[in-house]
């Protein structure tokens, strides 16, 4: 029987490892994936998502049920954490923010890329992010606009550019 | 703008941020995209694009390749190491409330305010000398009244 996440919560915050498993057994891979979109390097984005695990049993307490759901709550975290190193990169890379393309570090995933993987990872950030948290991640309007800190219209509007960008670099792409 | 104009801007609106699935349009205006979508050829036209890079999203394929389960086991097994040395902590500290509790450290205690009190008087009363050419005066005064 699936013990009711709010109960999980409860139980996490009274120092239970048993609840804490199960939390991280529903709450990983979802997480692990986002940043795997996000930051396109598998192996960061697997050490991004044990530190959001580790800060779900540092910070339970931080988590307000009644204001988010949990998984908002993990995404936001996570999205900070990417965000951070993402930035990091940038200085280190010298990558120019204006010029709305990442650096991607094709040794970091030697996997084969669809062309339409390639596409998001040339989406300015913030669109990349507002997309994914929708499309992929199956998030609200209202939980991307908290996630990403800004409002229902702004995510909106990110929405409607990433789409039209990508639009445009796979026509290119053809 | 009628309301007709205005629901069929909001249609295209929505179909251009979410995509062409029913299921990722805000609930509240599902219903009236749905309208838009049977009145206007426009609003049609709109969801067939976006259907096409719907499908073309759908390729992405990311997995989760962690296994939450033994995740889950070494982080609690990580934490509860540290829940030991906290609690190694916490044993240190209750002894030094054990040992505060008996009468051997009230002479100790009266001392040590003492000397703190003495510190934070002379702090405040101080005051340093900033011009010393009247200090001089002042001790040539005092000698010359000898």
């Amino acid at each position: 029987m699936q013990v009711d996440q709010a109960r999980l919560v409860a139980l996490l915050r009274e120092g239970n490892q048993r609840a804490y498993s199960e939390l991280v057994v529903r709450h990983l891979p979802a997480i692990e994936v986002y940043a795997k979109r996000i930051v396109n390097d598998d192996a960061l984005a697997q050490d991004i998502a044990q530190d959001v695990m580790v800060v779900l049993w540092q910070r339970s307490a931080d988590f307000n049920p009644n204001k988010a759901r949990l998984t908002t709550w993990l995404h936001r975290i996570a999205h900070n954490r990417c965000i951070d190193i993402l930035r990091k990169r940038q200085r280190e890379f010298g990558w120019d923010p204006s010029e709305s393309k990442y650096p991607v570090a094709e040794s970091d995933t030697p996997r084969e890329q669809q062309p339409i993987d390639t596409a998001l990872m040339r989406l300015p950030e913030s669109q990349r992010t507002a997309l994914v948290l929708t499309y992929y991640q199956n998030l609200s309007n209202r939980e991307v606009a908290e996630i990403m800190n800004l409002s229902v219209r702004a995510v909106e509007s990110l929405l409607v550019r990433a789409r039209g960008n990508l639009k445009k670099q796979l026509e290119t792409q053809e | 703008m009628n309301p007709d104009e205005k629901n069929h801007r909001r249609a295209i609106d929505v179909i251009a941020a979410y995509g062409a699935e029913q299921s990722a349009w805000p609930e509240a205006e599902r219903a009236a995209t749905l309208d838009a979508l049977q009145s206007s050829y426009e609003v049609r036209q709109i969801l067939r694009e976006e259907a096409s890079l719907d499908s073309l999203l759908q390729q992405s394929a990311r997995v989760a390749t962690l296994n939450a389960t033994q995740v889950a086991q070494q982080i609690a097994r990580g934490l509860s190491q540290q829940l030991t040395l906290s609690q190694r902590l916490g044993r240190g500290l209750e002894v030094v409330a054990e040992s505060l509790s008996s009468d051997f450290w009230k002479p100790t205690l009266a001392a040590s305010l003492t000397l703190s009190a003495g510190i934070a008087v002379g702090s405040t009363v101080y005051e340093p000398v900033e011009d010393w050419s009247q200090a001089e005066q002042y001790s040539f005064t005092v000698v010359g009244e000898e």
